[in-house]
């Protein structure tokens, strides 16, 4: 079930903004390769590009240079396969939770059963909440509108960034289970921005550090074991945790 | 405390504090309430007052859509593209200050002193404000909430009508609510100056009969007129900016 067939590839990505009279070099050199069924977390310091790279790979705006593939088609606009949940949620506030996840559904022309809709309402606890505007819920249900809202899409690539950010840690943890919960069933594939290194070694097959000045990836970590059960107590996660922390260090 | 009660409330404060007022400047300046009520009540019966606050409902109803109908569009197109803000708020940041009332005469020479002279001045003060109110909140949406719509597939149309429309409704009608005020003001203005019709002149007429029950009538009645429209801007808020009315 597994096939290790190539879903996205990013190919020498580079990204300079200007900035002033002079131009700013946010990414450069950036080398991906993300096969079906697989995660990747990205980390690295505030400001060092992730949430860049994240758009450049949803098609939202265009590297400077270098090529994006998905499943071996090169692409430069947003795709229908490719979903994306940003810090913020982007949840309109003039939208009841019904409305907003159904939203991307409607959009796409999905047809959407009230089966699926209550089961996937069940499985990330937002039942009951229908009627409710975003700014009626706690952070935490926010974010699982949101998740709702792409998982409706099917999509075979998820972008997410810092999803769990804000959240307190009982809550990110239970998110986090989810998620692998979900991604095991489902067989997408996801990135996942977090500057949290606990997160990225439990969420990350492959964890990739960014460098915070230059903007490529110093660092992979292959991280095999994060579907394990219980991963979060074991030695091997403590090591990478720690091994991560060393990494970062290094790359300031 | 439902609506109508602090309706019922205001209408009665205001009421009696008119009343005493006019107990202690005298009746000839300030008719007490009951008189002037009681003649609006007679007046209500005859159709020469309706024509009056027909043609004066008229112009303001005309004014006020118009402007709404070309500047909402306008500005929520101008201000998410800032390509095309650039070319055009220079031109609004230079004409908007110009007060559009001081154009009533060149109105009156191009179109005479019929509606569409009143209706065009009308339109054109209120097109401002509501224009600005539109442009600012289309350009003011949030970053993040425009990169997740178009990554769930939504296209220039859907975007406008999924995310541009409903963030700057609140804005818009705020913008109509306070313009109803400016609206009567000019009408006032303008159906004094010319008209054959309209409660301006009505006003203006019994002022010049020293009729001061009638002139009060008058007033009154544009009073409510403005009332009326801040109300169904108010309704109409109420009614699609849901959201915006939940704890
Ligand atoms: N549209 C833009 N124009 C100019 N500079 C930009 C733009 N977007 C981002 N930048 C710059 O690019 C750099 C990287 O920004 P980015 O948001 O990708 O960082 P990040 O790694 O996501 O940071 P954080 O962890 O704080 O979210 C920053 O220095 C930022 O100022
Ligand atoms: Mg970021």
């Amino acid at each position: 079930m597994n096939s290790s067939k190539n879903l996205l590839r990013v190919e020498n990505i580079s990204k300079v903004f200007p900035n002033g009279n002079e131009e700013k070099v946010v990414l450069s050199g950036i080398n991906i390769d993300l096969a079906e069924g697989e995660s990747i977390a990205i980390t690295g310091q505030s400001g060092c590009g992730k949430t860049t790279l994240l758009l450049i790979m949803a098609g939202l705006i265009s590297p400077t240079s270098g090529n994006l593939f998905l499943n071996g088609k090169a692409y430069s606009e947003t795709s229908n396969d490719i979903a994306l949940v940003l810090q913020d949620y982007g949840l309109p506030p003039w939208k009841t939770v019904a409305d907003n996840i159904r939203l991307g559904a409607r959009l796409q022309k999905i047809p959407v059963s009230d089966d699926e809709l209550k089961n996937l309402k069940s499985q990330l606890k937002i039942e009951g909440l229908d009627h409710l505007y975003p700014h009626q819920l706690s952070g935490g249900q926010r974010q699982r509108v949101a998740i709702a809202r792409i998982l409706l899409l099917k999509p075979k690539l998820l972008l997410l960034d810092e999803p769990f950010g804000a959240l307190d840690a009982l809550t990110r943890e239970r998110l986090q289970k989810l998620l692998l919960n979900i991604f095991r069933r489902r067989g997408f594939s996801f990135i996942i921005v977090t500057h949290d290194v606990e997160e990225a070694s439990l969420l990350g097959k492959r964890i990739m550090v960014m460098d915070s000045n230059g903007g490529g990836i110093s660092t992979t970590i292959d991280n095999p074991g994060f579907l394990s059960e219980g991963y979060r107590d074991t030695q091997e996660c403590f090591e990478r945790v720690k091994q991560l922390r060393e990494v970062l260090k290094a790359s300031d | 405390m439902p609506r109508y009660i602090s309706y019922i409330v205001t209408s009665v404060t205001v009421v009696l504090v008119w009343y005493a007022i006019s107990l202690q400047i005298g009746a000839l300046l300030l008719p007490d309430p009951v008189s002037v009520l009681s003649l609006l009540l007679t007046e209500a019966g005859s159709a020469r007052y309706w024509a009056h606050v027909g043609a004066s409902s008229w112009r303001i109803f005309a004014g006020m859509g118009l402007a709404f109908i070309i500047a909402v569009p306008f500005g929520l197109v101008v201000g998410s593209n800032p390509k095309i803000n650039k070319i055009v708020s220079p031109f609004i940041s230079m004409s908007y200050p110009v007060p559009k009332i001081v154009l009533l005469p060149i109105i009156l020479l191009l179109f005479g002193i019929g509606d569409v002279s009143k209706i065009i001045l009308i339109m054109l003060i209120i097109f401002f404000q509501v224009f600005i109110t539109s442009r600012d909140a289309a350009r003011n949406i949030n970053k993040e909430m425009i990169l997740s719509f178009r990554s769930l597939g939504g296209n220039k149309l859907q975007y406008y009508q999924h995310i541009v429309l409903p963030a700057s409704l609140p804005g818009i009608f705020t913008s109509m609510r306070l313009a109803a005020g400016t609206a009567v003001a000019v009408l006032f203005f303008v159906e004094s100056i010319s008209a054959t019709n309209g409660l301006g002149l009505y006003i203006i007429d019994a002022w010049g009969r020293a009729d001061y029950t009638s002139m009060y009538v008058g007033i009154v009645s544009m009073s409510l007129l403005g009332i009326l429209l801040y109300e169904f801007f108010e309704i109409l808020e109420r009614k699609t900016c849901k959201w915006k009315h939940t704890q």
